[in-house]
């Protein structure tokens, strides 16, 4: 019985993965080029544009970081500060039991 | 009391320094994503959505409150977790034949390590910093993407696993299926919360029929991908730290022997 249940489980996943595989060949065929051209994001291919339609736009961001270097500023503060902070706490994370 | 005052400043600060760790991996090129941009949900549905994430922010919250006065060493743990939703939810991936880049979102794996409730504040704070320094989401849409990713990707992540094991299926099988369908229960939702906005006189389940099969060529694989991540993930945890999991799975099962030692050391 339990190996039944665990057979049908197994059996569910696996159907659906397969189904989710045709599917994205099939549907793959119909997704148009957006206007930033092929690797476009689904938030300007999908999201955009059915706001866009819907008289919907997208507003700047509040704090605009692409700018200059100030995108790669917060990277490497954000990395120092991070990289070191994991280090310092580095056996409770990976070794330690809590 | 300069000690009792350190370690206080340590504990509340360690959460969103750690979380800054998964800002290492990343390059700085623009991001592509789910997350719903500032400015294109009105008014009133961003306050509707904002009500909705604020009582389950608010409950994880209260957990994470509960659970680090009773165990010390969780904090760190959370801040990696935070970390690693994070970088998942931000990590643009090329899809092949569709031509297109979307995201995994994390919060499943998360909602997997440390539940649905925690993982939904660690993915709200993911959001919030996406917002902030990425222009990634907006703060006017924090709330609606709070609930599909954080939310809708945490509970229906969890869920899964949880109905998987219960019907005795592997651990791998039930975290992949967790990762599969939070990945796809996200961008659903993310398909509803526009079109409810959005559907003006039209349709609203046509809408949202339309925004699905938009997104299903990109989300079918990355679905998959969320799975495999997902599922590699659970596995090695279990094998090298099971005690991170024993709120979901019993120690009855035994972890291989050699990596619970080696995990322990």
């Amino acid at each position: 019985m339990k190996s039944l249940s665990r057979m049908v489980a197994i059996g569910i996943v696996v159907v659906i993965t397969c189904l989710a595989v045709v599917g994205w060949v099939v549907l793959a065929k119909e997704v148009p080029e957006g206007e930033e051209g092929p690797w476009g994001g689904v938030d300007v291919t999908v999201i955009e544009q059915y706001a866009a339609d819907a008289g919907r736009e997208a507003r700047e961001p509040f704090i605009n970081t692409d700018q200059g270097d100030l995108l790669l500023f917060v990277f490497a503060l954000g990395g120092a500060v991070g990289g070191f902070t994991a280090g310092y706490y580095w056996r409770r994370l990976l070794t330690e039991k809590i | 009391m300069i000690n009792k005052t350190i370690h206080r400043f340590k504990s509340h600060l360690i959460l969103p320094l750690v979380f800054a760790l998964g800002l290492i991996f990343l390059y700085p090129t623009p991001v592509y994503a789910m997350h719903i941009a500032e400015g294109i949900l009105p008014a009133k549905w961003a306050v509707v959505w904002y009500v909705i994430a604020f009582i389950f922010v608010a409950w994880g919250i209260r957990l994470i409150r509960k659970k680090t006065k009773k165990v010390k060493g969780l904090i760190p743990l959370l801040g990696l977790a935070g970390a690693a939703i994070f970088l998942i939810s931000v990590f643009p991936v090329p899809v092949p034949i569709a031509g297109t880049c979307s995201h995994p979102c994390g919060t499943p794996l998360g909602a997997i390590l440390v539940g649905p409730f925690i993982s939904t504040v660690l993915g709200a704070i993911a959001l919030l910093i996406q917002a902030l320094f990425l222009a990634h989401g907006g703060f006017s849409t924090w709330g609606a993407n709070i609930v599909s990713m954080a939310v809708v990707g945490s509970f229906v992540g969890f869920g899964a696993f949880m109905l998987l094991r219960r019907f005795n299926a592997p651990i791998a099988v039930a975290a992949f299926a967790a990762g599969l369908l939070g990945d796809w229960a996200t961008y659903l939702t993310t398909a509803f919360v526009l079109a409810s906005a959005l559907h003006g006189t039209g349709s609203l389940w046509g809408m949202f029929g339309a925004i699905s099969i938009a997104f299903a060529p990109t989300q079918l694989p990355l679905g998959i991908l969320e799975g495999i991540f997902t599922a590699a993930v659970v596995v090695v945890v279990y094998q090298r730290r099971p005690e991170l999991l024993s709120h979901i799975i019993p120690r009855s099962i035994k972890p291989m022997p050699n990596a619970v030692k080696e995990g322990s050391q």
